[in-house]
Order: structure tokens, then sequence, then C-alpha cells
């Protein structure tokens, strides 16, 4: 065993630099307070409700025809794959020639707690698609799902197929109910349909608190205490305070549609049984038959790799690739070890 | 902590006992402010403007309660409702409610949870007794509260249940954290170092107990009976809303179900129509490529009317041979006709012969003119020429 050697006075000065590194922290958070995520700028070019598909603004025309699109979860913005000009998923990608867009799916109002998947699904997504299909000049467009945006992506070129031409999905769960997934585990036994019924629309912080939950002590403590020391420096500051803005950043969630979302996929683990109905038409998921990649991180709590890796064996595509990279859920497009994640992507959709 | 302190409050109290054991006195109060700046600057994109996380946390159900999410406006409303003589129970009364239900969302990571649970329980049921002493508050919404705190009563025992799990808590960390130091050869000298360790082990034994089948089904009897909670609470102010008049939540949700519907039946109709558009489309790009190969067969449409062309020249020269045919029959009938006379015409010359010859000695003087060198028949008349087509 480690012997525990705690010198008091190399612990007292611990605290004390500690002490001083907080002191300065203080004073760093009052000229951090403008920075926000995201770094690129961006085009509307269409407005449904408060859906609205962006284009991101490049300098160069881009190489490639084909339109590549984003489609980001409902928990949570996307400006996390655009957080600043050095950790950007979209940058990385523009500056390799993609023309890219994403799907912005905005803040639901209480008034819009009947929104429901199909809306989502069949009319946002769609429209978005067919959109994009028309200003290239194209019969189908690139998708690249994140997180729950995967999963909505999958279902949805499962429902189109003619319309995509490759599907990309990233920490996207697809098995919902692995060994380890505890977030799942915490669903099975509540009512979602009373929970929807009391709630309207889910409370985005009262998400965030179950997530918090999974690691209460590293999320409600620990990182505190090492937030001091990231921000000691403007640049690591900065970094540190975008990153809290993107993640109290939760927009509520449209009730009917968690509602969909809660129990045919968490609680009914639909992708793996083929049993997904959207709006009334049922999702056969081996129609998805362009090629896949699927990226997941290895060290992912939220959504486990085993849950992500089940997408291989429900798609009928015969063209299925993986990227494991040894990141957790965030990890994936702010670490280093996800640097490689915009290449990755590249050569694999101009394959 | 005290006992009527709210579970957001008792939580509060704990963060200061951390920080400022942390910190020392003055630490405290530069730790909370430091947090409420946090606060500021991370709960800003989500558009709350509060001090502090238990105030970001309690904003949205906060909103979630009240009818349509302007809890603010109907409490004004509320209190304004003069005649009805109940003031007792203002805005802040409300949002201590509030923080009290949203506060038993916290999850059970501790044994503290639990108590906090049972302090909000208590402070809850206070709040909810002096509500319902408005007149405003149908008095058909007591049995439902009553369902609501014997529910509560029974929730928080499952919750107590799980307390068993958390025996040794303290023990099965130590032993992680013993168990996470084994095998490694450096020494731990950092205070940071084994906080980190500390930290891992403790969430490590935490999400053993969280994986058990108790953890989940005490978890969602717990959420399930907040919702509960929440839903009844809806009621009693649906209750309130209806005796003055004010529309309520649940029409509300019916003329949201409506809109949603309807929107369906929009995009359905929108949908019929670009299939009609696609359609007449279709047509249209039929008909085009109809024009287009009518103009790509304009050879042949000269090529059919050269033929129509020849076939009447054909038609044309059918007839003259068809005429030919009876000038040529006529021609024959004459013919014949003359052949006749030619015949009868012979049998008279014949005739005349004879009568010659027996007349010939009694006029040797002139032969016979036409006559035949062999004797026949006189010459024909040329062929009349045939007519051209």
């Amino acid at each position: 065993m480690r012997p525990i050697k705690l010198d008091p006075d190399a612990t007292l000065a611990e605290a004390s630099l500690w002490w001083g590194q907080f002191e300065k922290s203080r004073r760093a958070l009052g000229e951090l307070a403008a920075a926000q995520p995201g770094s690129t700028p961006t085009e509307v070019l269409l407005e449904v409700d408060r859906f609205r598909l962006l284009r991101f603004v490049w300098d160069t025309p881009p190489r490639h025809k084909t339109p590549l699109l984003i489609s980001y979860a409902l928990v949570n913005r996307h400006t996390v794959a655009d957080l600043q000009e050095d950790k950007s998923l979209v940058r990385r990608l523009l500056e390799r020639g993609f023309a890219v867009y994403v799907m912005d799916w905005g803040y639901p109002r209480p008034s819009d707690r009947m929104l429901d998947l199909d809306t989502y699904i069949n009319e946002y997504i769609d429209t978005a698609v067919d959109h994009l299909r028309t200003r290239c000049g194209v019969k189908a467009v690139d998708l690249l799902g994140i997180c729950q945006g995967g999963t909505l992506a999958l279902t949805y070129a499962a429902l189109y197929p003619e319309k995509v031409r490759r599907l990309v999905t990233m920490v996207t769960p697809v098995d919902f109910q692995t060994e380890g997934d505890r977030l799942s585990h915490l669903v099975q036994e509540i009512d979602i349909d009373a929970a929807v019924a009391a709630l309207g629309n889910l409370p985005g912080v009262a998400l965030n608190v179950n997530f918090n939950a999974l690691q209460p002590l590293s999320l409600n403590i620990k990182k505190w205490l090492d937030s001091v020391k990231a921000l000691q420096d403007a640049t690591s500051g900065a970094f540190f305070v975008r990153m809290e803005r993107w993640i109290n950043d939760s927009p509520d969630q449209a009730g009917q549609a968690y509602r969909e979302f809660m129990t045919q996929f968490y609680q009914q683990n639909g992708i793996v049984k083929n049993t997904v109905t959207i709006g009334d038409r049922a999702v056969d998921y081996r129609a998805v038959r362009c090629p896949v990649l699927n990226i997941f991180g290895s060290q992912d709590h939220l959504v486990p790799p085993a849950s992500s890796r089940a997408l291989k064996n429900v798609i009928g595509s015969d063209d299925y690739r993986e990227i494991e990279v040894p990141s957790g859920h965030i990890g994936m497009y702010v670490s280093r070890a996800a640097a490689k994640v915009p290449e990755g992507i590249a050569s694999w959709l101009k394959a | 902590m005290t006992a009527t302190d709210s579970p957001f409050e008792a939580w509060q109290k704990q963060q200061e006992v951390f920080w400022s054991g942390l910190l020392g006195g003055d630490g405290q109060a530069a730790a909370r402010e430091w947090f409420a700046q946090w606060s500021r600057i991370a709960g800003a994109p989500a558009g709350f403007a509060q001090t502090s996380v238990a105030e970001m946390v309690a904003a949205p159900f906060r909103a979630a309660f009240g009818n349509d999410g302007d809890l603010q406006r109907f409490m004004s409303f509320h209190d304004g409702v003069a005649t009805f003589g109940h003031r007792e129970m203002g805005e802040e009364d409300v949002r201590r409610l509030s923080d009290y239900w949203v506060g038993l969302l916290h999850l059970p990571t501790s044994r503290l949870a639990v108590e906090q649970a049972l302090i909000g329980l208590a402070g809850m049921r206070t709040a909810v007794e002096v509500w319902r002493a408005s007149p405003l508050v149908p008095p058909s919404s007591s049995e439902s509260w009553e369902k609501i705190y014997a529910g509560w009563q029974a929730t928080l025992q499952s919750y107590k249940g799980l307390l068993d799990l958390y025996e040794g808590y303290g023990r099965r960390v130590a032993e992680r954290l013993i168990a996470d130091l084994d095998g490694c050869d450096d020494e731990v000298k950092s205070l940071k170092e084994l906080f980190d360790h500390w930290v891992r082990a403790a969430e490590g034994v935490h999400d053993e107990i969280a994986a058990t089948g108790d953890y989940q089904q005490a978890f969602g009897q717990f959420v399930n009976h907040l919702c509960l909670t929440i839903k009844v609470q809806r009621e009693t102010t649906d209750g309130i809303l209806e005796r003055i008049g004010v529309p309520t939540y649940s029409e509300l949700t019916d003329v949201h179900a409506r809109i949603e519907r309807l929107r369906k039946e929009q995009r359905r109709l929108r949908n019929g129509a670009a299939d009609l558009a696609g359609l007449l489309t279709a047509v249209r790009a039929d008909l085009e490529k109809l024009g287009q190969r009518v103009e790509d067969d304009a050879g042949l449409g000269d090529e059919l009317r050269r033929l129509g062309s020849e076939l009447g020249n054909v038609a044309a020269g059918m007839a003259a041979i068809r005429s030919e045919v009876g000038s040529l029959r006529e021609v024959a009938e004459s013919a014949v006709g003359l052949g006749e006379s030619v015949a009868a015409a012979q049998q008279e010359i014949a005739q005349l012969r004879r009568e010659m010859e027996k007349l010939a000695p009694v006029a040797d003087a002139g032969a016979p003119v036409d006559a035949s060198p062999s004797g026949g028949a006189p010459r024909r008349a040329a062929k009349p020429k045939r007519k051209e087509p």
C-alpha cells in the first residue's frame, strides 16, 4: 500500500497556496464573465416555431458538395461542438472543406409541452434535410448525430433512408439497458406519464441535478475545488467558464417528446427491440443501409460504450465502422484525446 | 441546521460549514460570494437571475407550479383578491413552499438526504396547512392532501430502508480507498491527492448502492410521489382558479393538445398538398417530355407526311390504273365489236367476192382496190393510243 505521509508544514503550504489561488480566482471570475460558448458565426436558413436551421459561416467555399447536418441532443445546446476556436469540432470540419449546418431546437416554453418526437423528427429534421437537399442540389445529406441527437438522427435515417447519404453517430445511446448504465437504471421505476402530467415540460435544471447525482462528489465538490486552479490562467479560466455556461444552459424538455423518449427508448429499449413508433409510423432500424460511422468514449458514464456499440447489430448497413476515443462524454468534444475525431469523421465522409 | 429549515436551507448551511471548515471564518463569506458569482455567470445563459444554486434549481419548478409558467402574475392577482380576505399566504410563502418540494428532489447520496426530506416534509405540511386555510382553496382538496402526506410517509419509510444499504458506508469507503492505494509505489504526500482518492472511493461505493434494485425502487417511488404532490398542488391551484374565473392549467393543456392536433393536421394537409404538387410536377414533366419527343420526332412527322403523300400518289395511281383498265375494257369491247364488224365485213366481202367471181367474166375491166394480197381481210385501223395515267 502507498503510505500516506502528509507533512504538516507541507500540508499547510498546500492549503496556503490554494487560498492564494482562490483569492485570485475570485478576481478572475469578474473578468471572465463575458466568455461565451460558440466561436463560429452562424446564419439562419430556416425557422419553424422555435426550431432553426443554422449554417456555420466560413470564409472559404466548401470543397464537398454534400452538406453535413448536425443533430444535437435536446438536452443542453449544440454550442459544445463549437465551444471556442481551438476546441471546436465544427471549425475542424469547416477547415476540411465541409459545409456544416446545425439544427437548433430552441428553448421550449410551457406552451410547447405537447411537442412530440413526431414533430421533432418528421417535421423539424425532415424540413431541414429537404431544405438542404434543395439548396445544395443533392439527393441526400450527411447526418452527424450527437448524444440524444444521434438517436434522433438514427431514427430519421431509418424513416427516410433515401435522404441520408452517410450517418455519423457520436456518443449515441442505442441499447438503453446495458450493464453499468446508471442513468437508465434509475429511471426504470419512474412513472414518466405522471411526471409529465405534473410538470408539463421537464425542467432542464432538474435533469442537470440528476446528471450530477451520478457523480455527486466529483461534480458538486471536487469540480469547484479544481476550478480554482483552472482560473489562475486566463486561457484555461475562459475555457472553464465557457464549459460551465454550456453545462448550465439546459433547455427544458418538451413534455410529450420527453415522455416518448423516456418510455420508448429508456424503459422499453425500443431501438434494440425494433419497437419504436414515431407519429403513426413504426420505425424499422434495419432500413438504415447507408454507411455508418459510430464514435464513442471508452470512459463515458452517461452513454456507456456498450450502449453505443449496439448500433452495429440493429441497422441493416454492411458498411459500419467504429472509432473508440479514450475520453468521457463531454471529453469527446474538448479533450486532447478527442483531437483526432474531426479528421476521423472527415476522412470517412470523403471515402 | 434547525428543525424548521427547508432542505435547501439545510443544504446551504451544510455548504457553509464545509467552506468554513475548509477556509476558516473569513473564507466562508468569500466562498459564498464566489459561489454566488459562479451561479450568476453559469446560470445566465438559461435566463436565470439567481444568486444561488438553490434559486437556480427552484426557478423552473416554481414556473411549472404556476399557471402556464407565470406564478408571479398569478400571485399578484391572488393577493389582489382582497374580497376573499386572505393575504397571509404571500409570494414569499409560496416561494418557500416550492423550495421545500424542490429540496425533496435531492438524491439520497447519504443519510443526510433522508433527514432533509423528513424536515422538508414537516415544513411542507406546515406551509400547505397555511395555504389550505385560505377560503380560495376548495375544501375537496383536503382528501387529496391527506393522501399526499400519507404517501410521503410511506415513501420516506422506504428511504429509511435504504439506510441499511448505507450501513457501514464509511467503512466501505475506507476499504475501497485502501484498495485503491494498494499496489501503488509512491507515497501520498498531498492533501489534494488524498482528497481525490477519497472522492473516487466514495463515489465507487455510492455507485454500488445505486446499482441495487432497492435503490432503484426507492428512487422511483420518491420521484413518483414528488410528481404526484406537484399534481395535487396543481389541481388545487386549478380549483382556486375555477372559483375566480381564470382559465386553469388543465384547460390550457386541452388547448395545447388541440393546437398540436391541428398542427399535425396542417402538416398532413401540407404534405398532401406537397404530394399533389409533386404529382402535378410529374405530370407537367411528362407533358414536357412528350412535347420534347414531338419536337425531336419532327423528322418522323415529315416522313409520315411524305408517306401520306406517297400513299395519295399511290391511290391516284391506282385510280388511274383503274381508269386505264376501264378504257382498256372499252377498247376491248370496241375491239370485239370491231372484230364482229370485220367478220361481218369479211363475210360480206367473201360474199361480194363470190358474186364478183360470178360476175368476173362479165366485167374484166378492173381488180378490187383494198384487197389483201393473201386475199384476207383488209388491214385494221391503227390501235388507239393508250391513255397515260
